[in-house]
């Protein structure tokens, strides 16, 4: 199956989505599940979750294997970012 | 703002028609001023859009509807001295200005559809995401093709953006090296070709909004695609003005343009709160 190389925010965007749908109460959610739900290499994927820990869009839980939170900027940037891909979208781009 | 129609009025008033001029001045001024308004908001949201992407070919929107705003600061000051008889000269320039800028802006618009095609070209070929920035004018593109005649039209390609936002400004740059005072026939004449110039920008941009959207099926998105058509059909009114000198085609044209406008302005607002709504949705 060819995959379409993906642009760094779309990635972002979809780490952060997989973290939203694979958080359980209290909204937490495996690296294992992100891994397999963005479709990236392990390495890959540390990688893009160190940026955007560094970034305060994720926090990680030192105790839990390593397991993520988004936090409220990580949510801000989900909701921009359908907002202006909606945009883009709508005007053909 | 067809210049020639609104000064055949104001310029030659009877004592019945005073009032039909002083209410066509204040619609023209209204329209004016509202485009102004209409074109700055529809900026910042696609500059929004452009600074959050990053994505180079995502700037020629904000900046083609800056320049139109721009263009419409003109026409709102070749409005104000039109009043004025004396300075004809001023009112001549603001009017060529304003047309330039106006194709200038449409054609910074269609750029940015050029360009996405471009992008999407490349990305299907070599399966890679290239930034448009670095496309743009790359000879480094062309050793993939093998056959010259694919290599002739990448190079029509490269070229034909440049060809597209130079046109406006090479035409008004010369007309006023070849004759600084432009008459009324002669800005009457320059006007049809910038206004021609318009509608195939216009078309084109048309044709690929409208093609996107088909593509991705659904009905919803075509509010911006219809937009584009009532700007579309604002310029043809306008060459009906030049044509017959209808002030019915005039003021038509203006009223097309604010709700062409308008229109913009609503499928923004609609793109953003079809987010919010779907978010309401889910966590419901």
């Amino acid at each position: 199956m060819k995959h379409e190389k993906r642009h760094k925010l779309q990635l972002f965007y979809e780490i952060l989505c997989a973290i939203e749908d694979g958080s359980v109460n209290p909204k937490v959610a495996k690296p294992t599940y992100i891994q397999h739900s963005s479709r990236l290499s392990y390495d890959k994927l540390m990688n893009h979750i160190n940026q955007l820990e560094q970034k305060g869009m994720i926090y990680r839980h030192k105790q839990d294997n390593g397991a993520i939170t988004i936090t409220k900027k990580g949510n801000m940037f989900i909701t921009q970012y359908r907002e202006l891909m909606n945009l883009i979208e709508s005007a053909g781009l | 703002m067809h210049h020639h129609t609104f000064s055949a009025v104001i310029n030659h008033p009877t004592a019945a028609s005073i009032p039909t001029v002083a209410s066509l001045f204040l619609f023209c001024l209204v329209v004016s001023i509202a485009s102004i308004f209409l074109c700055s908001v529809i900026a910042r949201y696609f500059y929004r859009s452009y600074r959050f992407f990053g994505f180079g070919y995502l700037l020629g929107l904000p900046t083609g509807f800056t320049i139109l705003a721009v263009s419409f600061v003109f026409e709102y000051l070749n409005l104000v001295y039109s009043l004025s008889y004396t300075k004809e000269s001023l009112e001549n320039l603001y009017f060529w200005i304003q047309l330039s800028l106006q194709s200038e802006g449409f054609a910074f618009i269609a750029l940015s559809y050029m360009l996405k095609d471009r992008v999407d070209s490349i990305i299907c070929k070599n399966g890679l995401q290239i930034d448009a920035t670095k496309i743009f004018f790359s000879p480094r593109n062309w050793k993939y093709s093998s056959v010259t005649t694919t290599r002739i039209r990448e190079l029509v390609i490269s070229i034909l953006p440049m060809i597209v936002i130079s046109i406006p400004l090479m035409v008004a740059i010369s007309a006023l090296f070849v004759q600084p005072i432009l008459n009324d026939i002669e800005l009457k004449d320059m006007s049809i070709y910038i206004t021609v110039f318009d509608i195939i920008a216009l078309g084109y941009i048309f044709i690929k909004s409208l093609s996107s959207v088909v593509k991705a099926a659904n009905i919803k998105l075509l509010y911006i695609p219809a937009a584009f058509a009532l700007l579309w059909l604002e310029q043809y009114s306008l060459t009906i003005t030049y044509f017959d000198g209808s002030l019915t085609a005039y003021i038509g044209s203006s009223i097309v343009r604010l709700a062409g406008l308008l229109l913009f302005v609503y499928a923004i607002r609609y793109a953003l709160f079809r987010t919010r709504i779907g978010d309401m949705e889910i966590e419901t």
